[in-house]
């Protein structure tokens, strides 16, 4: 992905793209969990609860949903991949330093659960740890996550973690790095003045940690 | 004690959502735990079967840290529900205060025994609901229920022998009153020793009647000797509670120890009553002198 100057027509503009694609995917997803709970034929207290949790998840009603899916992953059951990531993501864009710790925590579980060919939910959670570490200024060990995501998934996103944690390496933490939570319930990376990346380009970077195009059906949740 | 509706002890979480009308999944949604290291237990009256419609519900959190105790309302059940934490030191602790007492043991002074706070943590955690299934197994509550069972079966002879001690030097100097009283004290100890027992382990008394009508649903109790423990008959006579309390004493003992109802249960004398004391029996007489006597327990 090439910077762009902050606040500039072209950031602004893919800013705005990105925005709206996210939002589209989340609809989409949205549909697809109504759809899975109306054509169940019987259903579980558990299928609610994983129900409320990545739909409110896709409304960023974040610490509703974490609370669904600390719920949700405390079940043998429920406790797949899928939803570890997903309760990662939260986590990290949450960003407080528990969070993160458990953060880390969940991704190394849905790691230790993911199947060895379940490339998107491998990805996702290295992802995730990436994100997680370098909110913890662990940068050497980002940078590995990243690169272990790059390995399961070519991804812009990742990329620009990547990126991230090198040039806070190699600068020894000349790169100030901290989680924000906007009004909207998202996350952008604050940076300092004389990073590389502007902050705009960031807040696509996690913010679109979803891996857009694939809409996901409530039954892979259980497939990972 | 019909007219105490028991339930049996819940095993799992739908068996409290059926008791309950809501899920307890949806009370985790109001609670701060880590989903892959706590374990959340819940426990209680309700868990446990007696509870009523004001019954409040116990949640245990297992974490390593200790947090201050809240509470919270339960707005899906309409119940307070009271959570604790208990750590996973306090956890390995409480299992280790629990002695393992021998099976043919009729030492009923000496034992050190854990404080009734610990035996009523380890009952409530006993019979506890798992709610969560974290990722390491490693510490969820193990207790033995037979351990916990005697434990709490010789706490209770223990105190019914000092109350009948009491019981018997009020008699003898004619204050009728503080002899039933202390009579009915030892009465109720050797029924919670009994019960424990049976398998119903909780400690407080105040369940009483309802661990007798559980047991009694289930035909487990030898009914001709403790529907006698009602207060009607209670309150017919200082010694006749005396001679009620005096057989259910050694009747419990004689479980305890051998695991069989002694006959006949008590002497012909109010004042006296049968206590097992290794392989013998002894005639008790004014509630100190002990003399052995021959009884069926003891014949071959």
């Amino acid at each position: 992905m090439k910077s762009q100057p902050p606040g500039s027509f072209a950031s602004t503009r893919l800013l705005l793209q990105r925005l709206r694609d996210t939002q589209a995917y989340f609809l989409a997803s949205l549909d697809a969990e109504i759809e899975q709970l109306e054509r169940k034929v019987s259903v579980s207290e558990l299928d609610l609860v994983r129900s409320r949790a990545f739909a409110l998840a896709y409304a960023g009603h974040e610490d509703l949903a974490i609370r669904s899916f600390d719920v949700l992953v405390s079940q043998k059951d429920g406790r797949t991949p899928r939803a570890l990531n997903k309760l990662a993501q939260l986590l990290v864009r949450r960003g407080a330093e528990q969070d993160l710790e458990r953060a880390i925590k969940s991704s190394k579980a849905a790691l230790e659960l993911a199947r060895d060919d379940d490339h998107i939910e491998r990805w996702f959670a290295h992802h995730n740890l990436a994100g997680a570490y370098l909110q913890r200024r662990e940068f050497d060990d980002a940078y590995n996550a990243a690169m272990r995501a790059q390995e399961y998934r070519e991804d812009p996103r990742t990329e620009a973690l990547l990126r991230l944690s090198e040039a806070a390496s190699s600068r020894d933490v000349a790169v100030e790095v901290r989680a924000q939570l906007s009004e909207r319930g998202m996350i952008s990376l604050d940076l300092s003045p004389d990073a590389d990346l502007s902050s705009r380009e960031s807040l696509i970077v996690v913010l679109g940690a979803e891996p857009v195009g694939v809409v996901y059906r409530p039954p892979s949740h259980d497939r990972g | 004690m019909s007219a105490f509706p028991t339930q049996p002890v819940a095993r799992t979480a739908d068996d409290l959502a059926a008791r309950l009308g809501a899920h307890p999944l949806t009370l985790l949604e109001t609670l701060d735990f880590d989903p892959l290291e706590d374990v959340v237990l819940a426990s209680g009256s309700i868990v446990e079967g007696f509870g009523n419609e004001e019954s409040d519900v116990d949640l245990f959190v297992v974490r390593r840290h200790a947090r201050p105790a809240e509470q919270i309302r339960w707005r899906a059940a309409e119940r307070w529900v009271d959570v604790s934490t208990v750590t996973q030191d306090r956890l390995r602790a409480l299992s280790n205060a629990l002695p393992e007492i021998a099976g043919g043991s009729t030492d009923w002074t000496g034992l050190p025994m854990p404080g009734l706070g610990d035996v009523d943590l380890a009952h409530r955690l006993s019979i506890a609901v798992p709610l969560t299934h974290p990722l390491s197994e490693s510490h969820p509550p193990r207790f033995s229920v037979q351990r916990l069972a005697r434990v709490v079966a010789y706490q209770n002879l223990v105190t019914a022998r000092a109350r009948w001690v009491d019981a018997i030097g009020a008699w003898r100097s004619g204050q009728s009153s503080q002899a039933w009283w202390t009579a009915f004290l030892t009465l109720g100890h050797s029924v919670d020793a009994y019960c424990a027992l049976m398998g119903e382990t909780n400690p407080s008394p105040k369940w009483r009647w309802a661990r007798l009508a559980r047991l009694d649903k289930q035909r487990r109790e030898p009914l001709s000797l403790f529907r006698r423990a009602s207060f009607e008959q209670l309150c017919d006579s200082c010694e006749q509670t005396l001679q009620l309390a005096a057989s259910t004493l050694f009747a419990a003992q004689c479980i305890f120890a051998r695991g069989i109802i002694p006959e006949p249960s008590h002497p012909s004398e109010p004042h006296q009553r049968f206590e097992l004391q290794g392989s013998q029996v002894l005639l008790v007489i004014d509630g100190v002198r002990a003399t052995p006597v021959d009884h069926p327990m003891v014949r071959p």
